[in-house]
């Protein structure tokens, strides 16, 4: 019997564990894209100039934070578009749950895509970096014999960022090797200057005319499952869990917000040091594809996408100072003007009340006219707090 | 008594009894007769099919309305990118092409003599048959570079098989004509930029505009010319593009500019260099892309040690303001704020293209010149060089070792013609015994096209693919009559308009009406006999299968994406901007669906500055000395007699036909919105509303200046004679300030069908004024007299 009972609280264990990993990333963030248009967010707000004049143009300003903080940024604005809105006569979109979740995962993920993220690089700096960090030492644009390096005449205009940062991920350890045996220093690369070196590499070439070569998306679902497959999760934990060797990258920070330049100077400046490390931990060294690069990275990006837990107490506080409790209670207590916000069905994760949030601003902001309540405005992770709040008083 | 609608038309059958027998005899082989009873009754079911508009080559995607299978009113497709729901007034009007009474039923071969318009209407077989006899007779004979085979210039799949064909039966006589661009400037983007594309305006991004050309209803895609007009007005808040408008007449462009300039026929180049003698005195000139990116600005040392003068210095002796305005007819206080706003507004666009008749290729040089000085190239708002569809390569096959007729690599019907025809009659350097015609009609399209007729006469055997009995269709000996564009299935790639590729694919809309079939089929089918090609060479059962195999190259070049809505595109071109591709198909079946569901295929995405991609030249520049021309004079003529002069862009004096005491006045002859490109010209409903600026229908007109009018005395309406030295047109006067004193304006493309069944009325055509004469009118334009007839 006691074995009966250890086999289910392991396997609710594991549930529970599947649960959460689930909830840790957004399913798909080029679903977004299509929600923008379908729900006719684009009538009002365009993304870098296409779309809608009404509303600011969503591709100009970086969405940043979690997914409770874009959710707590839509709150915000709630009423200033419904008015709008109401003006043009145009209908309110409402949203399912995995809708809003796809939805705002694009929206914070927009720049990422674009690759705009950080300030763009400079290709003539670059050029100027390229002769003066040494790279022309082995490498040239022309098809050099002399050269112990490869031409990169077929990389130049051609390769994404992320392209370019697999291929040199992926030959770190023979450049090294090249470099150590031709008594070159390997060159490390400070603030700015990788962006400005790929800067120059991704502009037009002089001599392929080729068409650019692109990869599709990374999907950061794969992109964790390939962290655990490849061994990263050895050397470097996600919020705890995992090696202790390398740096957390799941840790609260904003490093998942670098650009891929400044990740693939990351990459450069440290393979040494992590190769040494692994060659002591017996890892051999790994290799990706292209589109396992881009997986990889999709993941770190979305890492903290859903942010750590909230914290309930605050976000009881929170209940009560920003006003909510004057028209919903919760289990019996606080006002009656809304529903009892334990007791709605739909509401079961923090995503599900954002969503809901959303469809029922205009009865809200009835009623908040109506009562002269002001509209209750949250800040960076206040509305993490009270979402958290608000699930954990959900009647079990 | 009910009178049913058969009672009816035996009824008016009757009262025509007056017919001519000739004319009955043609009818039969016209659809008149085929659609007399075509009411049709039904549930009143109504569908949608996409389509691409043929009434011009532009490629505007569209949709066509149906009741109950019949077609009855196309729009635009709103996923085009091209048309974007939009549609201009030719191609609201397409259904009148499927319902032409003068198509022809079926093919056709000829009883009487050529141009007697007497015909037998015969099966597609013995059609097929006698064409497949002649080709193999004449490459029994080894003779197969004496076929010529005239067509429009196609980058689509229908292009390319005119180009496997040719290649595979062995003759380098393809000829294709462009009829919406200038030629000036496919030559001058050759030379200069090593392209031998047409370039394409980003007119909705650029800030100011220059243009010497009507540009909203001429030589362009109207509908896309409109709404990239309207977006350069009105899209970007902060910024309301200005458009100068440069022209002898007052066109309907001029008129919606914001200032129009009355500038001296033929003298554009000269402003054109005048305003660039400004921008490099003044020093308003880009120094960092023409030090970068141009090659011959500053005077240069060639390999031989000898010193070439720059366009720099050259414009600096040559143009200097006065000299300009004096020549132009410009005031020197207007050339030289012209010159500050289009070196301070960036970024700015010079154009120029004018069509029908050419300004020349010294025009266009002068014009990219222009370009380069502020820097216009290849950027947001330029000039940009459109890319490629990547379709699937055809299957290898070596050309012919023949030189062609032409000799020299020609790119246009106006530039082409001309030399064609003397070749053609000169038998030189040898003489063409088959001709080929499909999809144009150099009578029509080509202006001025003169000994055509004569030419033509010489050929043994001339196949038109024509639908109908145009005047080029006449003198042929066979004719197959090709469906119309909503019959058939279709691949169009539009004129250079956007910069990134685009194709629009189409299944037929309808089932022909007619016994018709789709030229490419019978292209295939004759190639198919093993005597006149080998299969390997065009192994495609029909075009359907040749398409779905060719658009493999599009699926496996993972990127652009299949028709979409605006945000759709600047979304997948922001995408590929930062390296990705988001396909929404996971297989070829996915993407076909996908292609035939939203009316085609485009790669949103153009990246600016691939300077590698947009200058193919000897120094990997722009070359304002253009080192490929200096080359091809070089190989001509002596070089002694090729100064710097002639290869850097300059101005030319116009040579007149005409003495100017007889013919005291410029002849300038115009294209309308309703028949660019010279089409269309059966279509009643276009004569309804022929323009917007004059109020007339249905009959040709000359535009003359009311002062010139008034001292010639001539008055509003009253019938004229213009006579040139080579002929005379009889047409309607209408006095029109908008016209130069000194300037006669004639429209072209209203001549409608010979013996038409809708445009009874005959109408003045301008190309009567240089027929029956042996004169060669390259590079020179007309004097006309004008007088009351």
């Amino acid at each position: 019997m006691k074995k009966v009972f250890l086999f289910l609280f392991l396997f609710f264990a594991l549930l529970a564990l599947v649960f959460s990993a689930e909830e840790l990333l957004p399913e798909d963030p080029l679903e977004g894209a299509k929600i923008f248009e379908q729900k006719g967010c684009v009538r009002c707000h365009a993304l870098a100039g296409e779309g809608g004049k009404i509303g600011p143009d969503l591709g100009k300003i970086y969405l940043k934070g979690s997914l409770y903080d874009v959710a707590g940024i839509l709150w915000n604005h709630a009423p200033i578009m419904s008015q709008r809105m109401q003006e043009l006569k145009i209908q309110r979109p409402l949203f399912s749950s995995h809708e809003m979740s796809n939805l705002i995962a694009f929206l914070s993920a927009y720049q990422y895509y674009l690759g705009h993220l950080g300030k763009p690089g400079d290709p003539s700096i670059g050029e100027r970096l390229f002769q003066a960090k040494g790279c022309v030492k082995c490498h040239s644009f022309q098809e050099a014999w002399e050269k112990p390096g490869p031409s990169l005449r077929y990389y130049k205009g051609k390769y994404s960022l992320i392209g370019l940062a697999q291929v040199m991920w992926n030959h770190g350890p023979e450049m090294e090797k090249t470099m150590s045996e031709l008594k070159i220093t390997r060159p490390k690369f400070a603030g700015d200057e990788m962006i400005h070196l790929l800067a120059f590499l991704q502009a037009g070439g002089k001599s392929t005319g080729l068409e650019k070569s692109y990869l599709e998306p990374g999907n950061p679902n794969f992109g964790k499952q390939l962290f655990s497959e490849k061994g990263c999760i050895k050397c470097h934990s996600i919020r705890g869990q995992g090696g202790k060797i390398g740096p957390d990258l799941g840790k609260r920070t904003d490093s998942h917000l670098r650009s891929m330049p400044e990740l693939a100077g990351l990459l450069w400046n440290h393979g040494p040091e992590m190769w040494k490390k692994m060659k002591e931990k017996g890892i051999m060294f790994i290799k990706f594809s292209q589109e396992e690069m881009a997986d990889l990275v999709a993941f770190l990006y979305f890492v903290n996408y859903f942010d750590k837990a909230g914290d309930k107490t605050a976000g009881e506080e929170l209940f009560v100072q920003k006003g909510c409790i004057v028209c919903h209670s919760l289990r019996g207590k606080g006002g009656s003007v809304g529903p009892d916000l334990a007791l709605v069905p739909e509401l079961i994760s923090p995503v599900d009340i954002a969503t809901q949030m959303w469809n029922h601003v205009p009865q809200m902001e009835t009623a908040t006219q109506e009562m002269k309540i002001p509209w209750p405005r949250f800040k960076t992770g206040e509305m993490r707090d009270v979402l958290e709040y608000l699930a954990s008083q959900k009647q079990k | 008594m009910q009178v049913t609608r058969r009672d009816f038309l035996t009824f008016a059958g009757f009262t025509l009894a007056g017919i001519t027998l000739g004319e009955w005899g043609r009818s039969k082989i016209l659809a008149r007769e085929e659609y007399k009873d075509t009411l049709y009754s039904g549930i009143g079911k109504e569908e949608f099919r996409l389509s691409i508009c043929g009434q011009c080559p532009a490629g505007c995607g569209i949709v066509v309305r149906l009741m109950d299978g019949n077609p009855k009113k196309i729009d635009g497709n709103p996923l085009c990118p091209l048309s974007r729901g939009k549609l201009c007034p030719k191609g609201q009007n397409g259904l009148q092409v499927l319902y032409d009474p003068d198509r022809l039923t079926g093919p056709v071969k000829r009883k009487g003599k050529r141009g007697e318009n007497d015909w037998e209407k015969i099966s597609w077989e013995e059609a097929i048959n006698t064409v497949s006899q002649k080709l193999k007779e004449l490459k029994e004979k080894q003779n197969s570079y004496r076929l010529l085979i005239l067509t429009q210039e196609n980058k689509g799949l229908s292009g390319k098989l005119w180009k496997q064909f040719a290649r595979a039966y062995g003759t380098p006589n393809l000829v294709e004509g462009n009829l919406l661009r200038d030629p000036g400037i496919l030559w001058a983007s050759y030379l200069m930029q090593g392209i031998k594309d047409y370039p394409a305006y980003d007119i909705e991004n650029t800030k100011y505009i220059l243009c010497f050309s009507p540009f909203l209803e001429g030589w362009y895609s109207p509908t896309w010319a409109q709404r990239m007009y309207g977006n350069f007005r009105r899209k970007r808040p902060e910024i309301r593009g200005k458009l100068v408008q440069i022209e002898p007449r007052l066109s309907p462009t001029a008129a919606n500019a914001d200032e129009w300039i009355q500038i001296n026929t033929g003298t554009e180049a000269a402003l054109v260099l005048g305003l660039a003698y400004l921008i490099i005195k003044e020093g308003r000139y880009d120094e960092n892309f023409i030090r970068e990116h141009t090659f011959g600005f500053e005077d240069w040392t060639d390999a031989q040690k000898r010193t070439h003068l720059g366009f720099k210095n050259f414009v600096l002796q040559e143009y200097d303001t006065e000299k300009v305005s004096s020549l132009t007819g410009v005031p020197i206080v207007t050339i030289i704020r012209l010159a500050r706003e289009f070196s301070e507004l960036n970024p700015a666009l010079a154009i120029a293209e004018q069509r029908p008749a050419s300004g020349g290729f010294y025009l266009q040089m002068a014009i990219l010149a222009l370009n380069a000085l502020v820097s216009s190239l290849d950027v947001k708002g330029g000039v940009i060089i459109q890319r490629e569809v990547p379709f699937k390569e055809f299957p290898e096959v070596s050309g012919s070792k023949k030189e062609s007729i032409l000799n020299q690599e020609r790119f246009s019907s106006q530039e082409v013609f001309p030399h064609l025809t003397k070749a053609i009659l000169e038998e030189k350097p040898y003489p063409i015994e088959i001709v080929l015609i499909d999809k144009i009609n150099p009578f029509s399209h080509c202006f001025p096209i003169i000994n055509f007729k004569e030419a033509l006469e010489k050929i043994p055997f001339i196949v038109s693919f024509s639908p109908f009995l145009d005047e080029t269709s006449l003198y042929a000996d066979l004719i197959l009559p090709d469906h119309t564009f909503l019959e058939k299935w279709q691949d169009v790639v539009p004129s250079a308009t956007l910069g990134s590729p685009v194709l629009g694919i189409s299944r037929p809309a309808v089932d022909p009406f007619l016994d018709t079939k789709n030229t490419a089929d019978v292209i295939l089918e004759i190639a198919h006999d093993r005597d006149i090609l080998a299969y390997s060479t065009l192994p495609w059962k029909n075009y359907g299968e040749l398409l779905k195999d060719s658009l493999q190259g599009i699926y496996l070049s993972r990127r652009g994406m299949t028709y979409g809505t605006s945000f759709q595109g600047a979304w997948m071109s922001q995408m590929e901007k930062g390296g990705w591709w988001s396909p929404t198909y996971t297989n070829f079946e996915e993407f076909w669906n996908q292609l035939l569901e939203k009316g085609g295929w485009w790669d949103p995405f153009y990246e600016h500055q691939k300077w590698d991609r947009v200058f193919k030249t000897p120094s990997g520049k722009f070359e304002f000395y253009s080192q490929i021309f200096k080359n091809q004079l070089a190989s001509i003529k002596p070089s002694k007699e090729n100064s710097d002069f002639k290869i850097l862009p300059h101005w030319e004096s116009v040579v007149w036909e005409g003495d100017e005491n007889s013919f005291p006045l410029y002849l300038n002859v115009f294209e309308l919105l309703m028949f660019s490109a010279v089409l269309n010209s059966n279509q009643p409903y276009l004569y309804e509303h022929i323009t917007p600026h004059l109020s007339v229908q249905w009959e040709s007109w000359v535009e003359i200046h009311p002062e010139k009018a008034k001292a010639l005395g001539i008055e509003e309406n009253d019938e004229v004679w213009v006579e040139s030295v080579l002929g005379k047109i009889k047409t309607k006067a209408k006095l029109y300030f908008g016209t130069h004193p000194e300037v006669v304006s004639l429209p072209l493309g209203l001549s409608g069908l010979s013996q038409s069944s809708w445009i009874k009325k005959e109408i003045s055509n301008p190309n009567q004024l240089v027929t029956g004469n042996s004169g060669n009118l390259e590079n020179k334009y007309l004097r006309v007299k004008i007088y009351k007839a």
